[in-house]
């Protein structure tokens, strides 16, 4: 999944920077599920039709969480150290990821801010599916460190 | 003892929900990592840091887990989430996690809570935060059904 991204003191306001492609499939949801129980299969929304359709869901869907994980990741390769120390997401999961999706990561550098301690990088975040549909959308920072 | 319901009736805001301490591992760090297909050698072998790091999304689902522990939950739809990393957990050392209520509010006739997850080091210092903003049915004395 480590893609290769710009440096951050090459980045620009304005610049668009697209992550990798990952792909939710049933078998993916389910290793996350057995990750959140503690390695247990279990029967829920995330992994079961008919039990999404009981709570109101045309199928099973994707937990939100799951894929924040990739943006956060994307955010460990761009800006390392200055992310995992001061570095901040903000996000809403506005439509559902069902099995079979396949979400990317898009991030714009809304802002290079100067601050007391250093530069900080502020962004436009957000998980695309394979339809061009925004499924999360927010906003992340992080330092510039040289 | 029996869990208490949660709704929106039990929102207490600055109430502890629950809080403990675990120590993070290298069986949790892999977990993690199969969970989200993500791998870094930070993670894993060594880092600029001392040593292995967990992954920043490696408590995302502590803040629900405290919950379960304390509560009887059904029917809240995560729908926002914010985090703010402070410094990254080492593999091996022990932290604490406390969730709070942070806030409760409704919009657009749906009730709101947001759950605040602060985990610190073993001095005490911070280490991360987690916001969880989900959808809570309404009780009947709040223009809900129920």
């Amino acid at each position: 999944m480590n893609k290769k991204f710009p440096s951050p003191g090459e980045l620009k306001a304005g610049e668009k920077i697209l992550g990798a492609i990952h792909e939710l499939g049933r078998e993916e949801i389910q290793r996350y599920n057995r990750y959140v129980t503690g390695g247990k299969d279990t029967l829920n929304i995330h992994t079961d039709d008919e039990t999404a359709r009981r709570a109101g869901l045309p199928r099973a869907v994707a937990t939100g969480r799951h894929p924040v994980s990739f943006i956060s990741e994307s955010l460990v390769d761009i800006f390392g150290s200055g992310f995992l120390t001061g570095g901040k997401i903000d996000v809403a999961f506005v439509k559902p990821i069902f099995p079979d999706d396949a979400v990317h990561v898009e991030i714009t550098v809304r802002e290079i801010r100067s601050e007391a301690t250093g530069k900080r990088t502020l962004l436009d975040i957000s998980l695309v599916n394979q339809d061009g549909i925004l499924v999360t959308v927010g906003t992340a920072s992080a330092w510039t460190k040289t | 003892m029996e869990k208490p319901e949660f709704n929106w009736e039990s929102i207490e805001i600055g109430k502890v929900v629950g809080e403990r301490e675990i120590t993070v591992s290298q069986e949790m760090v892999a977990a993690h990592l199969e969970g989200v297909d993500a791998e870094r050698d930070w993670y894993e072998k060594n880092s600029p840091f001392g040593g292995p790091i967990a992954p920043p999304m490696i408590f995302i689902n502590d803040v629900l887990q405290i919950i379960d522990e304390n509560f009887q939950r059904f029917g809240t739809i995560h729908a926002r989430a914010g985090y703010q990393f402070h410094r990254p957990a080492r593999v091996g050392e022990q932290v604490h996690q406390r969730v709070i209520f942070k806030e409760r509010y409704i919009k657009r006739g749906k009730g709101w809570v947001v759950w605040e997850m602060e985990v610190t080091g073993e001095g005490g210092d911070p280490v991360a935060t987690y916001l969880h903003t989900s959808v809570v049915s309404l009780t009947r004395a709040h223009g809900g059904e129920k």
